[in-house]
């Protein structure tokens, strides 16, 4: 697992957006190769979309063969309802790209067989081959999507009844009411993320500080369901000062060193997309500066 | 944790089954365009970097559009950064490019005369009118209104009509201004029907009449009238019950008499200033309606924003005075839009210049009154039998004429039945000779010369030139006020008066697609009616 730490959220941001850029120019989308993206809602992809929303602006970013994949709606609530899933989707992002309303998926929380729904929307990515790269971020409850604390960690997309905590969490955005929020919501599993080909969680704020620290430095648990990401050969967290305040020392220490390492001794060039070597520069006369 | 009673009833209520299944949204196939990189005013504010999607010659919810309908705009337009204001309304406008709408004709003439304006006003910005029709007989009406029902703009048709405003005939005579005094009505003793009978409106009775309203086929939108008159302030209510906006004007009411009105439904105050008594401080006439108390309602008002007709100063006093409530109008005459030079308008040789129209070689003022036969209409004072020529005021625009050429008689002014002032003493009579004859005139009635607007001088300005996009760049100049207010007393605020606000004066989904492009010192670049852009190049009036 790479963790990368930034100076705060407007960097962790533009790092985001700039790796899901480069990611998709090397995959080279087509027609008949889109490039499949998971994504997530939330404040902390706030930054990532208002990125790619300039990065496309300015010409950098095509979203024209790209498919994405949402991880989550609320059920009984209308899609034209100011906070649905859907609303903010639009209102962040789609209305100032170019993707094709049919490469769109996200859950329809107002279906009449909900289980259906939930079997189709699994159905639908398997048929586009799977997700190439699944962005998200957690709450400070360490849950990803809305699989809440106690979730399987080989849950699939499923009907969830939000716990209290997030019911409160979210009452800011249906005028403080916590009668007004929805209590059930359609969301993807915690395998059904992991089961993308990369997995980039994005983890901004102190108040999500204790989440990242168990996910990170403690074990795989369903109590704090991110920390499947421990089991993925290609996951990525990326996070700002803030959010470290609950690691070691050591643990901070170690994942900037090897930034740093990738930096100088290799040069950020030569550091592929996914952290790799290209090549080797040099060994004794590179100088290294601390 | 003691999870809240109320949040427990919640979970038991809520179900799984959704309050709204996929809702089955009509798929349209209509073009959809997409207009971007522009500045809309939506809501009362100005977004920026904002898109409009319409389809099917309305404005739509993008968002719908995306999720339903699932395919991307088969049009992109760029436009450029420029501010997006929904079309302009006019509410009062009497002609423009030549025609006068007062003026009866076949009807073939008339809807061409009719399509002209309609195509011109378009340069202007404005999408949406009201032709307006002075105080005028029975029979002009019976045969003008029915031309005059709405209809809806088209990029080649040109702006759509809302309806007529009929100016009178139901106004005070010493309020008449530039109106002919011997059409007027004294009195409306028999409530709707005599409104139903001067106008040869449509319904037998108010409900009958709203009923055609609704599916707009009725011809009269807007009711300028008296309040104080016999039998009209008793009538209001059935107008306002028939669907007709009811404004006060041309009238000599008090301010209580003038909330009275308000209160039985009146909305509107026709070109507030002009044709009212003049502001007085322990009676402020209708000009008062402005200050009443705010659990009274207060209606709109319209204002010529020429600087002429009303003086900036008194535009801002009462833009400052009641915000919300103000309507910008142009109350243009035929003349408005014609190119400067010089033309002849009913009887008389005139000059246009850029914001006036002049009688040809001198000064003064000409009036709508020109087209309305060759009767002379104004007055004079006389001193002792003879007229003397020497200037007084130097803009004073009582004239009269023949057919041949018209003449401006100056005025001596004198106290000639010792009363203290210089007013209410004239003569006039009709004139067919020429100037010999001036010498030897003979007073055959004595109607008087009155200051009609109460405004200190023998001189009031009758209609104007001024279009409406100028009159809005003239209104911020005048008053301050933000861009925002400025476009919304030439959108919203008529929009509201009229009761069309769901789909006129606002971009917003379902609305018509009626939109002006305006560069920033506000001069219209591009407009659309109905969807469909113009080709402002391609109207020639």
């Amino acid at each position: 697992m790479r963790l990368v730490i930034r100076k705060d959220f407007e960097a962790v941001s533009y790092h985001v957006a700039k790796y899901v850029k480069e990611r998709i120019k090397e995959f080279a989308p087509t027609a008949t190769k889109p490039f499949v993206l998971g994504l997530p809602t939330g404040s902390s992809p706030v930054g990532v979309y208002r990125n790619l929303v300039k990065f496309h602006q300015a010409g950098e970013l095509s979203f024209q063969h790209i498919i994405t994949f949402n991880m989550d709606e609320y059920v009984g609530l209308p899609r034209d309802h100011p906070e649905s899933y859907h609303s903010f989707m639009w209102s962040n992002l789609f209305k100032h790209v170019d993707i094709v309303p049919e490469n769109v998926h996200i859950l329809d929380g107002n279906a009449t067989d909900l289980d259906l729904e939930c079997q189709r929307y699994e159905e639908k990515i398997a048929a586009v081959g799977g997700i190439e790269l699944f962005l998200g971020g957690i709450g400070p409850d360490g849950h990803i999507a809305f699989n809440e604390p106690g979730s399987s960690l080989n849950s699939r997309t499923r009907v969830k009844t939000l716990a209290y905590d997030t019911i409160v969490a979210n009452a800011r955005f249906f005028d403080n009411d916590i009668t007004k929020v929805p209590n059930l919501a359609l969301t993807v599993g915690v395998a059904t993320v992991m089961d993308a080909r990369e997995v980039c969680i994005i983890i901004t704020g102190a108040h999500k500080a204790l989440a990242l620290a168990k996910c990170i430095e403690e074990g795989v648990n369903h109590m704090w369901t991110v920390s499947a990401i421990q089991l993925h050969p290609r996951g990525m967290v990326v996070c700002d000062e803030d959010a470290t305040l609950e690691l070691h020392v050591k643990t901070v220490n170690y994942f900037k060193s090897i930034e740093k390492v990738h930096e100088q001794l290799i040069g950020s060039d030569n550091v592929g997309l996914q952290g790799g070597v290209r090549s080797w520069r040099g060994g004794a006369e590179s100088t290294y500066h601390q | 944790m003691q999870y809240p009673v109320a949040l427990q009833l919640h979970n038991l209520i809520s179900a799984p089954s959704s309050p709204e299944p996929n809702a089955i949204v009509p798929e349209s196939t209509a073009k959809v365009i997409k207009i971007t990189n522009c500045r809309v005013l939506r809501d009362g504010k100005i977004v920026d970097k904002d898109a409009i999607w319409i389809q099917d010659g309305k404005i739509i919810d993008p968002h719908k559009f995306f999720w339903y309908q699932k395919r991307l705009p088969d049009e992109v337009l760029d436009a450029e950064g420029l501010l997006v204001s929904p079309g302009f309304i006019e509410a009062q406008i009497n002609g423009a490019f030549g025609v006068d709408f007062s003026v009866p004709s076949d009807q073939e003439t008339y809807e061409r005369d009719l399509t002209k304006v309609s195509r011109g006003l378009l340069k202007y910005g404005t999408t949406s009118y009201c032709p307006t029709i002075v105080s005028s007989s029975a029979a002009v009406y019976h045969k003008v209104l029915p031309l005059l029902k709405p209809r809806p703009g088209s990029s080649d048709s040109g702006a759509s009509i809302l309806g007529a405003h009929v100016e009178g005939p139901f106004i005070n005579e010493a309020r008449v201004g530039a109106h002919e005094r011997k059409v007027l009505q004294a009195s409306a003793n028999n409530g709707y029907h005599d409104f139903k009978s001067v106008y040869g409106l449509e319904g037998a009775t108010p409900e009958e009449q709203r009923k055609l309203r609704d599916m707009d086929l009725h011809s009269v939108k807007i009711i300028t009238c008296a309040p104080e008159l016999d039998g009209v302030m008793e009538s209001i209510p059935d107008l306002v019950k028939a669907g007709i906006t009811v404004s006060v004007g041309h009238s000599m009411a008090n301010t209580s008499e003038a909330e009275k009105a308000v209160l039985q439904g009146a909305t509107f105050i026709t070109h507030l200033f002009n044709a009212m008594p003049q502001f007085h401080h322990r009676d402020p006439g209708v000009i008062g309606l402005l200050g009443s108390r705010l659990d009274l309602p207060r209606p709109y008002y319209g204002l010529i924003c020429d600087g002429i007709h009303v003086h900036p100063n008194s535009v801002k006093i009462a833009y400052d005075s009641h915000p919300e409530g103000v309507i910008l109008v142009t109350d243009a005459m035929s003349a408005m839009g014609l190119s400067p030079g010089n033309y002849r308008l009913g009887n008389m040789n005139v000059s246009k210049e850029s914001d006036r129209v002049v009688v040809e070689g001198t000064n003064v003022l000409a009036g709508s009154n020109a087209l309305i036969g060759p009767t002379i209409w104004s007055t004079s004072i006389v001193h002792s039998d003879v007229y003397e020529e020497h200037d007084v005021y130097d803009d004073c625009e009582h004239y009269e004429g023949s057919e041949h050429s018209l003449r401006i008689i100056s005025l001596s002014v004198s106290d000639t039945d010792d009363d203290g002032d210089v007013y209410d003493q004239a003569l006039s009579g009709d004139t067919t000779g020429d100037d010999e004859d001036f010498t030897s005139f003979k007073p055959t009635s004595s109607p008087v010369l009155t200051d009609v607007n109460n405004d200190g001088d023998l001189c009031c300005p009758s209609s104007s030139v001024i279009t409406l996009d100028a009159c809005m760049r003239n209104f911020i100049q005048f008053t301050s006020c933000s861009l925002v207010e400025a476009l919304e007393a030439v959108t919203l605020h008529p929009a509201v008066l009229l009761g069309i606000q769901e789909r006129k004066g606002v971009i917003k989904p379902g609305a018509d697609a009626d939109l002006v492009f305006l560069s920033d010192d506000l001069y219209v670049k591009r407009v659309f009616v109905a969807g469909e852009e113009v080709d402002l190049g391609l109207i020639h009036v």
